[in-house]
């Protein structure tokens, strides 16, 4: 299925272990690769330490044991305290927080999409160009003035990723990118990151939202409740297997009354929660 | 707290500034040199907390309101400086935008909430709580305890500041130029509001915030446990004594300055005290300071004792009262009516408890529609809702009238600040009413030429000053405070009637108040907020400095946005007005949950900065747009300046 073969890993994972000051383990003992130009989703119920983990694959956390490698390199405390490390590593990897409101801190968008690339020693014209292409490209020029709280959800999500794509990273990090967002601009994000995975980018999900692993995810890492890796694997095949989605709780088993009759299915997609039968009186 | 401007004479403002200036360069240099860059963001929040909690009013008796500072909880969360540095924030941003304090008189503020107070409380906390570990509940005591007296030495510096006005600054005939109450009357009055109600309120916020901390393992600033502290904690109390030191001159200035002029009359002015001369001098109209001592000696102390053994009753009660607050969750739990009694079952998960099935209208038969309708009563809760959501709506106003297409909004941020800070300047020096009338058609013009909503324009000047200045200047018409032709007898047993020169001072008062707020809400309403801050980047700000404050606005207006729904939230689900008791209890709990908020927000922030690149270090995009339209104006304003300082020289 896939169209370009990955060899190289982008990421490697190894018997990580993470806690929280004063709490229990968030992640145990997990290991797995990022493949250079894969698209993969990691997925698993609310609190299974899939934030934590993009966390630490954007060296913000740093885990207690085990180590996580970008391109060969250790990514721990020490090594990001070096100035051109640190600049390596920000400038490939891009880290799309879930709550939009943390991500814009600047006083106008324009700021915002600067930001990262300013900070990153591009020259001021590359800057300007930079934040002309990018509002352009994700149509939010005439947003460029404005503060960022006067701005709805879709809108933030949008500048939060230009935000991003302005630095140019080889690999995204998107934590929950659907959450809270209407149809229409699910449809436009699902859209937007296939279209940079056939550019070339990787793309890294957390989410529990089945339909957007369905449509743009190649891979899928999969956690269970013990904060440990129950699965990794191809999404289709991965998927297929209910009972282990059943087991860590992505999804559920859904009642129905038609009439008479009882009947129970298996539900992961929120869509399909509003769906209709024609039987209904 | 908030002292505005025109309440204390330029020259105050300045000794503020200059005094502030160094702590600020010290505590500024304290933080990027001690504290790991993860603590700017942290900052940045800390501070919206704090603006956030000044607008937590509470009642005082007489009809006035007190608020919390927060400055001694981020002293004991953060270290002093970032105190100093936050609350100074919260001072710059409200009186910039909110029209809180001064802009001029952010010097002397900033001396007494962001300086003085986390200073006294930094050094009470640490006495108290010792060497005990960052979880030891006698920390959270500690900062009680010290975030009272903290607040009260704010309090009372604010009350000398404001009393040494009518000895440093009067004209010939002795009538006060500014703030018209000796100390006799300022520091009772602020004492008292102070130590019996905001300071506890301060309090109890403090220490259950901390504990709340503890609870979630944060370490305290200066425990073991955190970074090597206790060393700048020390230097940084150093650096405040020599500033206590520097700040001595001020207490001399203030006498000898007073004898100084009393100096070639001096001698023929000690008859002013004895009957003779008094009579004399009331004959004539001349006042003087013949005045004070009588009022000190009469008035004064009774209030001050008064109001310091309500203190001390309170403050002992409050160590009894945080304990209580502590053990409340545990065991407090009281049956509604109609839910206890039954016997049941364990529910199976998932499964509705009976009472859930039942319509409301079962659950309480004695309660019908038609009963009794009282009509509610507006609360404190009510009061601080208002305040949220109106300073909410001020900021967007602001944003909107900023966009306008007239003459202000075309000019650059940086000449709008500069002209309009200096005029307003201008306004508060000037001693002669027809300058100041000019001053005032010419700042209304301005409003008119910028397009400005007018009646929302007149509101937002003239209510702030009828709020600080009309319980001020309407005392100080009478003879009481100011002998006089008598304009109006009110009663002639005991004598009271409105003179002159009373009236004088106070319509001189109003008209400067009212031109220098016409100017700052000309500033304000013409500049959106983030060039209102790059502007002030004219003003030798340090850029950093003014990157937090504009970090500070932003996550302010995300908070108070949570605030508001907060209590909006207990709001629908209530359906009295609370008591006093629940509302203060409700009230420290809410602040307690935004702070929490506020520091879960931080981590996040500062990943997302570290995750772009950022280091420690900001930039910024660079823009200019300075124009010959700036060059006109910025000309118009200085010859404007110069003319109305020159005139009042003159005059």
């Amino acid at each position: 299925m896939d169209s370009v073969c990955p060899q190289r890993s982008l990421f490697e994972v190894r018997h990580v272990h993470f806690a929280y000051p004063g709490g229990d383990a968030v992640l145990d003992d997990i290991s797995f690769d990022v493949l250079e130009g894969a698209s993969m989703a990691m997925m698993g119920a609310n609190g299974c330490g899939k934030s934590t983990l993009l966390k630490a694959l954007d060296g913000l956390l740093y885990p207690q044991k085990g180590s996580i490698r970008f391109l060969g390199e250790e990514l721990s405390e020490n090594a990001l305290k070096s100035d051109a490390f640190n600049r390596w590593f920000r400038r490939n990897v891009g880290f799309i927080f879930q709550q939009s409101d943390v991500q814009l801190f600047s006083p106008t968008v324009e700021e915002e999409i600067a930001f990262g690339p300013l900070h990153l020693n591009l020259s001021p014209t590359q800057v300007k160009r930079r934040v002309e292409d990018i509002s352009e490209m994700l149509e939010i020029t005439h947003l460029l003035q404005r503060p960022p709280y006067l701005m709805s959800g879709g809108e933030k999500k949008k500048v939060a990723l230009a935000s991003v794509l302005s630095l140019n990273p080889s690999v995204l990090l998107l934590d929950e990118p659907s959450a809270g967002l209407d149809p229409r601009s699910q449809m436009w994000l699902v859209e937007t990151l296939k279209q940079l995975h056939g550019a070339g980018k990787t793309i890294v999900i957390a989410t529990h939202d089945l339909d957007i692993v369905n449509d743009i995810a190649d891979t899928v890492v999969i956690f269970n409740e013990m904060h440990r890796i129950e699965a990794v694997g191809p999404v289709k095949e991965t998927l297929q297997n209910t009972e282990m989605l059943l087991r860590v709780n992505l999804i559920h088993e859904h009642y129905h009354r038609h009439g008479d009759e009882i009947h129970s299915h298996i539900h992961a997609h929120d869509s399909e929660h509003k769906h209709q039968h024609d039987d209904v009186e | 707290m908030h002292i505005p401007d025109s309440m204390i004479s330029p020259e105050t403002c300045a000794v503020g500034a200059a005094v502030m200036a160094p702590v600020w360069f010290v505590a500024g240099k304290q933080l990027r040199r001690s504290l790991p860059t993860k603590h700017i963001p942290l900052l940045a929040i800390g501070t919206a907390f704090c603006f956030t909690i000044m607008m937590f009013n509470i009642p005082v008796p007489g009809g006035t309101t007190v608020h919390p500072v927060g400055a001694v909880l981020l002293a004991v969360l953060l270290g002093p400086p970032a105190a100093i540095i936050g609350v100074t924030a919260a001072l710059v941003v409200q009186a910039l935008f909110f029209m809180d304090g001064g802009a001029l008189a952010i010097g002397v503020n900033s001396f007494t909430m962001a300086f003085s107070m986390p200073i006294c409380g930094w050094f009470v906390y640490t006495l108290i709580s010792g060497r005990t570990p960052s979880n030891h509940p006698r920390r959270a005591i500690a900062a009680g305890i010290a975030s009272w007296i903290g607040l009260n030495v704010a309090a009372f510096i604010t009350a000398v500041v404001l009393g040494i006005q009518p000895i440093l600054y009067h004209d010939a005939s002795g009538r006060a130029l500014y703030f018209p109450f000796p100390l006799s009357v300022s520091i009772p009055a602020m004492l008292f509001a102070h130590m019996a109600f905001a300071g506890v309120a301060e309090a109890i916020v403090t220490a259950s915030v901390v504990r709340y901390m503890q609870s979630r393992n944060f370490v305290l600033y200066g425990t073991s446990e955190g970074q090597t502290a206790s060393k700048y904690g020390l230097s940084l109390l150093w650096a405040g004594l020599g500033v206590m030191a520097a700040l001595t001159p001020l207490g001399i200035l203030a006498k000898g300055d007073a004898f100084g002029e009393w100096g070639v009359e001096g001698l023929k002015k000690q008859a002013g005290y004895l009957p003779a001369g008094f009579l004399r001098v009331e004959r004539y109209g001349w006042k003087g300071f013949a005045l004070f001592p009588d009022y000190l000696s009469d008035k004064g102390p009774l209030f001050y004792i008064l109001s310091a053994v309500i203190g001390i009753a309170l403050a002992s009660g409050l160590i009894l009262l945080v304990a209580k607050l502590f053990v409340r969750n545990k065991s407090e739990s009281s049956p509604d009516e109609w839910d206890g009694g039954e016997p049941r079952g364990k529910l199976r998960a998932g499964e509705l408890p009976e009472w859930l099935l039942r319509s409301p209208k079962d659950d309480n038969p004695k309660e019908t529609q038609g009963g009794e309708d009282r009509t509610m009563k507006r609360g404190w809760l009510d009061k601080t809702l208002e305040d949220l959501s109106a300073s909410w709506s001020v900021a967007m106003q602001q944003e909107k009238t900023a966009k306008l297409d007239g003459a202000l909004q075309r000019l650059d941020p940086r000449t709008k600040v500069v002209s309009l800070l200096l005029l307003s300047l201008a306004a508060v020096m000037c001693n002669q009413a027809y300058i100041l009338a000019g001053l005032l058609f010419f700042a209304w013009m301005l409003a008119l030429l910028s397009k400005l909503p007018m009646p929302l324009f007149f509101k937002r000047v003239v209510t702030p000053v009828a709020f600080f200045i009309l319980p001020i200047a309407i005392p100080s018409t009478l003879n009481w405070v100011h002998r006089g032709h008598a304009l109006l007898t009110i009663s002639s047993h005991p004598y009271i009637c409105i003179t002159l020169e009373g009236s004088i001072t106070a319509g001189m008062f109003l008209m400067r108040m009212l031109c220098a707020v016409s100017f700052v809400a000309l500033l304000s309403s013409t500049t959106v907020s983030h060039q209102l801050f790059e502007g002030m980047g004219m003003l030798m700000v340090p850029r950093t400095f003014l990157w937090i404050l504009e970090m500070t606005y932003r996550y302010m207006l995300l908070l108070l946005r949570s605030a508001e729904e907060m209590f909006l939230a207990r709001k629908s689900r209530t359906v009295h007005a609370a008591d006093t008791e629940e509302a203060r209890r409700f009230l420290s709990a809410s602040m307690g949950a935004l702070f929490v908020k506020s520091m879960n927000l931080t981590e996040d922030i500062h990943g997302a900065m570290r995750s772009r690149g950022w280091g420690g270090e900001t930039r910024f995009l660079r823009r200019s747009h300075f124009s010959w339209r700036d060059l006109t104006w910025g000309g118009l304003f200085m010859l404007v300046f110069l003319s109305s300082i020159i005139g009042g020289f003159i005059g």
